[in-house]
């Protein structure tokens, strides 16, 4: 049951968050040079290899186990909730979809008005756009599979569902933009919210000494009370909303 | 310093609401642990389960008491609308 959960979740968030990585990497080198973007993304990959090296062997072998699953879980439900949030409020309609097309798009614009690269030499400026999209996607992807993947059992799972999401995001990035398009980020990006959630409850409570009735399996009912409380916010904002527009129209 | 204020907002989100919520949450259950008995063990997931939603749900508390909705954001709510989909624009380099 973790196996299966820490796999979906590790894939889903990697996923998601490489998709917004390749959208920038995309509009840089549709709008300046294919060569540039690549090399900005490269040289964040490698940052983030090493901040992967540096963070996990330091959870593994420096904290004890039980401190371990509350850092874990105090991680896990920070980045959790927070998608979990972003998660309601657009689902609400009071925020605008999660679309990694029109962050393209968006990002894409804002290069056209630059001037163009010079002709024969690096593009820093392309380099450095790309290099900092791919790292601030992906400091988020190494911190989330640092805690999946730093409890017992974890790590395989992790590995296998980032690496998945990986193949998945460069499958899309070279049949391109039609899939990006047609994503449904939203609805994403809230399941993956309800993942996080969970387990960052799951190991902080783990952590302090909770048996969790029916063991690995309470990471369902866990995520199923989560799932609950976030529809129910939903349909209370839509349903305030819709009160107030129709006193507002009566 | 753009750079240092988006990765303070990937590491604590976009309100306090949350990490103060969950520093809380997770505090209080440290406190109960050690005070608490037998019951801790067997219930006191549960009580964390529901220390975390209230930290959700006040982190929506402002969206819900005052529902005004931020330009472009897309008027219908999942319940009814079949999620997201964007035109299916053609992208094509540009011409050099």
């Amino acid at each position: 049951m973790a196996f299966t959960l820490t796999l979906i979740g590790a894939a889903l968030a990697c996923g998601l968050e490489m998709l917004e990585a390749l959208a920038i990497v995309l509009a840089v080198g549709l709008t300046r040079r294919f060569r540039d973007a690549l090399v900005g993304a490269g040289l964040a990959a490698v940052a983030l290899a090493l901040l992967a090296v540096a963070l996990g062997p330091v959870l593994l072998s420096r904290v004890s186990l039980e401190p371990l699953r509350v850092v874990i879980g105090a991680a896990l439900l920070l980045f959790g909730l927070e998608w979990l949030r972003k998660g309601v409020l657009r689902l609400a309609g009071m925020r605008s979809r999660s679309s990694s097309f029109r962050e393209f798009v968006e990002e894409r614009e804002a290069l056209e008005s630059l001037p163009p690269p010079p002709p024969g030499r690096p593009d820093w400026a392309a380099r450095a756009i790309a290099f900092k999209g791919v790292l601030l996607e992906g400091v988020e992807v190494i911190l989330i599979l640092t805690a999946l993947g730093a409890r017992p059992g974890g790590l395989a799972p992790a590995l296998i569902g980032a690496l998945g999401a990986v193949a998945a995001v460069a499958a899309i990035g070279l049949v391109a933009h039609a899939p990006l398009s047609r994503l449904p980020e939203t609805q994403l990006k809230y399941a993956v919210g309800v993942v996080l959630s969970s387990f960052g409850v799951f190991f902080a409570a783990e952590g302090l000494g909770v048996d969790w009735p029916a063991g690995d399996a309470a990471l369902l009912y866990v995520a199923g009370a989560l799932a609950a409380l976030s529809q129910a916010q939903v349909r209370l904002i839509v349903w305030r909303h819709d009160a107030t527009a129709s006193g507002a129209a009566a | 310093m753009n750079a240092l204020s988006q990765l303070r907002k990937l590491l604590l989100g976009e309100t306090w609401t949350l990490p103060v919520g969950v520093a809380l949450g997770l505090g209080a259950a440290a406190l109960l642990e050690s005070a608490a008995g037998d019951w801790w063990k067997r219930g006191g997931g549960f009580v964390l389960l529901g220390l975390v939603a209230a930290a959700l749900t006040l982190s929506l508390a402002g969206a819900v008491r005052s529902p005004r909705r931020s330009s472009g954001a897309r008027p219908t709510p999942i319940s009814r609308g079949e999620g997201t989909r964007t035109p299916d624009l053609r992208l094509e380099r540009p011409a050099s």
